[in-house]
């Protein structure tokens, strides 16, 4: 019985260790609604849209400011910063192929919606997304 | 014939007479005057062109100012207090009771306050934050600003280095308004009192300089004022004649005539020397007061004030790190000034005078260069910018080196080399490392070592130094056959002697380390054990040209002459390539080049460029993530597997050897960094060490000290029963299990040992064990 409540005390210990911390971005899993709306005739939705890490999120809100005022390579900057802090996160890449694409860039892009399915794995909804913008790429 | 006549004596009537002479003379000296006047006129115009010229256009070649990644700080990353308090210090921040001014913080348990200063960023300026943040069990857990939680502050970047022209001055330009008057007053009582008052010249200053230098019977003291110093600083070369002088003094006329006494004092406050350190020339107030005391020129006290000062007369002379009693004397003495002076109250002077004279360490990180890194971002940036350009805008260039990663190389190469050596004393100095660190997703360069003396300008090894890479090529030849689809990691390949004739009859017969040969073993054994024979194999039966070309996919530039000995690392790569190389494993097949530099703004904040993620998407992140099971074999229980015995796996590496062992390396990498480190000796001659051995343990002690994450799960890879004999089996029957392509697992062909199930009772469930 003894074991027991040692047992208990240590696993909720544990449990409020665990709470106290925020997970890092790079644990988060991001799905489709994290992809801004995007439609054929190539207008995007904000670059805020979705629920994102607050670093990410803030980086995004920058990006959208200047995609707003269509400086491209400013818009781009503060999205490389959101993929070194993500990494792996389509979304991420969804956006920076995106712009590349409004600067003529269509290989660039390509490429980086090739990086953003590699992440995207299982996820259908996303792939299918990905794959829409990969299409205006060709 | 002609008869000479003899020469006619003038009479004395026609002698011209005295006052007639004096005429003449007085021609030649009128006519003489007037070119003379006609000759300085023209010099005058000359030296006022040049003055004019070099005055009101750019004054100084300003290099460019390179800068490290900003330290990133948001809610979950990963960064110990260790790091936050070696960022804050490498930054020159103090530790104070209280946050109050930027460039400070304070630490109380988990919990920190950064003061941190205003910095402008590539993507525009920011102003000065306090910011509030707690770390807890390693990532920050808050941050926060004004009672508000925040997502993303940034640190401003330490300084690591700069592109200097021929001699390497540097400078940090400052206002005048951004100079402590105190300074300024100080400056002009020790050097040039009656600077106010003069119009470039001081009379009575020659005249007391002569008198001086009269009663000492040598040169001892000088009468130029601050313009002449400035003249003779900014224009002329450094010889002592009286023509230079003369033009000294001319054109220290002329600036006065041109430009305002405040002009000239911030000029002379930018212009001045006041040290050196390394090869870097250290000019002017600004750059001074952050060298010497790691803050801005408008945070010194009256103390650092006189000590810059006391500089000016010589700057070696008085230096305060080599020299700290004459520069504490001096010091006291221009206090001494400022209180007469009534620049600084009585009061004042004592309170400064007893102090000590405290100076920044000269080597800490934020005033000290990182040459090997410098090199490769100049070489990259020298692909869009002209040299000339980065020698003179005062561009600022945003890298992509991480301090800390940098910092933990360098000291585990330090340290690991000091050991390697200790064994022998034939070794002692002879051994040489270089390393690269590189973000693992985006190839950047996080840390780079040219030398086992890090802040030495010379051969840098990462870049330069080609040697063999031994079994580092091996992963290559494992991925060639995983791509044939005909090996997969349960395939049984023989270890066993191999002979192969070369062109010139001569025979290649390889050798594993312990030159013994064993058998029939899973290719994943073999990569793990590293064996040779196995590998030269299995490289014979896949192909060389199938190899060779594998070199390429991965990225590799360098030319792979399609020999056996290739199959066992007879190419020669330096670091920088084979970290190339392995990016593209550690990327999940993206191979993209790998990158030093994040942008370049001008002086005055306009983004020029930024760089982001560039790359193409090669091979497939299943084969990827399929050879990546062999490396993390090796570190598992393999020639690697120290690393996994004190860091999380898992974690993939190789080991690599080359002939006789005059190369030791080491490739491996975790979840977010890519290391490959190089330990061996210039003249190329063996050494008693293995990569695990030499190559091994800088490369642990970096990622121990730096912070290591464990490699994800590899999720494209289904894991499946094998055999004794290399063939799959259906589940549930007897064999070890390895890892196939998930949408690729062959059918099973192997005969089927059925596994017997363990009888019931056998084992305790946990619920068994509480009670």
């Amino acid at each position: 019985m003894v074991r027991l409540v040692v047992l208990i005390f240590t696993f909720s210990a544990f449990l409020a260790g665990c709470s106290a911390v925020p997970e890092g971005p790079d644990q988060q899993r991001v799905n489709v609604a994290a992809l801004p709306d995007w439609q054929a005739d190539g207008s995007m939705g904000s670059f805020t849209e979705g629920n994102h890490h607050p670093a990410i999120a803030s980086l995004f809100a920058k990006a959208e400011i200047e995609r707003r005022k269509q400086r491209w390579r400013s818009a781009m900057t503060y999205l490389d910063q959101a993929r070194q802090i993500q990494p792996r996160n389509p979304a991420v890449f969804y956006r920076q192929a995106w712009v590349s694409l409004q600067m003529g860039d269509r290989a660039q892009a390509r490429n980086l919606l090739q990086r953003g399915l590699v992440f995207a794995q299982s996820d259908v909804a996303m792939t299918e997304r990905l794959n829409q913008l990969l299409a205006q790429c060709q | 014939m002609s008869q000479r006549k003899p020469a006619a004596k003038k009479s004395k009537s026609e002698r011209p007479s005295l006052s007639g002479r004096r005429k003449v003379w007085l021609a030649w000296m009128l006519r003489l005057s007037l070119v003379g006047l006609a000759l300085l006129a023209g010099w005058l115009v000359y030296l006022d062109a040049q003055v004019r010229e070099r005055f009101d256009g750019n004054k100084w070649a300003l290099p460019a100012k390179v800068y490290a990644r900003p330290l990133l700080l948001y809610p979950g990353q990963l960064l110990s207090a260790s790091q936050l308090e070696a960022e804050l210090s490498w930054s020159d921040y103090s530790a104070r009771g209280y946050a109050d001014r930027p460039g400070s913080y304070t630490r109380s348990g988990e919990q920190w306050t950064i003061f941190r200063r205003a910095f402008p960023f590539w993507d525009g300026p920011e102003s000065a934050r306090r910011i509030e943040l707690s770390i807890r069990d390693g990532r920050i857990s808050r941050l926060r600003e004004q009672g508000e939680d925040v997502g993303l502050v940034r640190l401003e970047p330490q300084y690591i280095g700069g592109i200097f022209p021929a001699h390497n001055e540097d400078r940090e330009l400052v206002r005048l308004e951004d100079v402590p008057p105190a300074l300024v007053a100080a400056l002009v009582v020790t050097e040039d009192k009656a600077f106010f008052e003069h119009w470039g010249i001081s009379l009575r200053g020659i005249a007391r300089a002569m008198l001086a230098n009269v009663k000492a019977g040598g040169f001892v003291q000088g009468g130029s004022t601050l313009t002449q110093q400035l003249v003779k600083n900014f224009f002329l070369s450094s010889e002592r004649t009286l023509i230079r002088k003369g033009q000294e003094a001319l054109m220290a006329l002329l600036l006065e005539l041109h430009y305002s006494k405040e002009e000239i004092l911030q000029a002379y406050l930018n212009e001045v020397y006041l040290g050196q350190a390394g090869r870097r020339a250290i000019h002017g107030f600004g750059l001074a007061a952050r060298f010497y005391f790691g803050k801005s020129v408008k945070e010194l006290d009256n103390g650092e004030i006189a000590t810059l000062v006391g500089l000016v007369k010589g700057a070696s002379y008085y230096n305060p790190r080599r020299n700290p009693e004459r520069a504490k004397e001096r010091r006291d003495l221009i206090l001494g000034l400022m209180a007469d002076n009534g620049i600084i109250t009585d009061g004042q002077r004592i309170v400064a005078q007893g102090k000590p004279l405290l100076t920044s360490a000269a080597g800490r990180a934020g005033q000290r260069e990182y040459p090997a890194f410098l090199e490769l971002a100049r070489a990259q940036l020298q692909r869009d910018y002209r040299l000339q350009d980065l020698q003179s805008e005062g561009l600022r260039i945003f890298t992509t080196l991480d301090p800390w990663m940098q910092n933990a190389v360098e000291e585990a190469a330090q340290a690991t080399l000091k050991r390697l050596e200790s064994r022998s004393r034939e070794l002692k100095d002879v051994l040489e490392t270089a390393a690269v660190i590189t973000s693992v997703d985006g190839g950047e360069v996080r840390a780079l070592l040219g030398s086992r003396k890090p802040e030495f300008f010379g051969f840098n090894r990462a870049l330069a130094a080609k040697r063999a890479i031994g079994s580092l090529a091996k992963p290559v030849v494992y991925l060639a056959a995983l791509e044939s689809g005909r090996y997969h990691w349960g395939s049984v390949i023989d270890d066993k002697p191999v002979s192969v004739s070369g062109p010139g009859g001569q025979l290649w017969q390889p050798q594993n380390y312990d030159h013994k040969s064993h058998g029939a073993l899973p290719m994943a054994d073999a990569l793990a054990r590293s064996l040779n024979q196995a590998t030269a194999r299995l490289g014979m039966t896949v192909g060389l040209g199938n190899v060779a070309a594998t070199f390429k996919e991965l990225g590799l530039q360098a030319e792979v002459p399609p020999y056996p000995s290739m199959l066992l690392g007879a190419i020669s790569l330096s670091p920088v390539e084979v970290a190339a190389m392995y990016q593209t494993i550690a990327s999940q097949g993206f191979v993209m080049p790998l990158r030093t530099i994040e942008a370049v703004a001008t002086a005055k904040g306009e983004t020029l460029s930024s760089y982001a993620l560039r790359g193409e998407q090669v091979v497939s992140p299943a084969m990827m993530q399929w050879l990546r099971y062999g490396l993390e074999q090796v570190a598992e229980r393999g020639t690697a597997r120290r690393i996994t015995q004190e860091l999380e796996g898992p974690l993939a590496a190789k080991t690599g050897t080359s002939d006789d062992q005059r190369d030791a390396w080491f490739a491996g990498f975790d979840n977010r960094h890519l290391g490959v480190v190089w330990v061996g000796r210039d003249d190329n001659q063996p050494m008693p060490f293995a990569g695990s051995s030499a190559a091994l343990p800088i490369w642990l002690d970096t990622f121990r000290s730096a912070g290591s994450e464990p490699l994800p799960p590899a999720d494209l890879l289904q894991m499946v029963p094998v055999n004794a004999a290399g063939q799959l089996v259906e589940n549930g029957c007897r064999g070890t299990l390895y890892p196939f392509i998930r949408d690729r697992v062959p059918a099973a062909a192997g005969q089927c040992d059925p596994l017997t199930e363990p009888s019931s009772g056998e084992k305790k469930s946990w619920f068994d064990w509480l009670f």
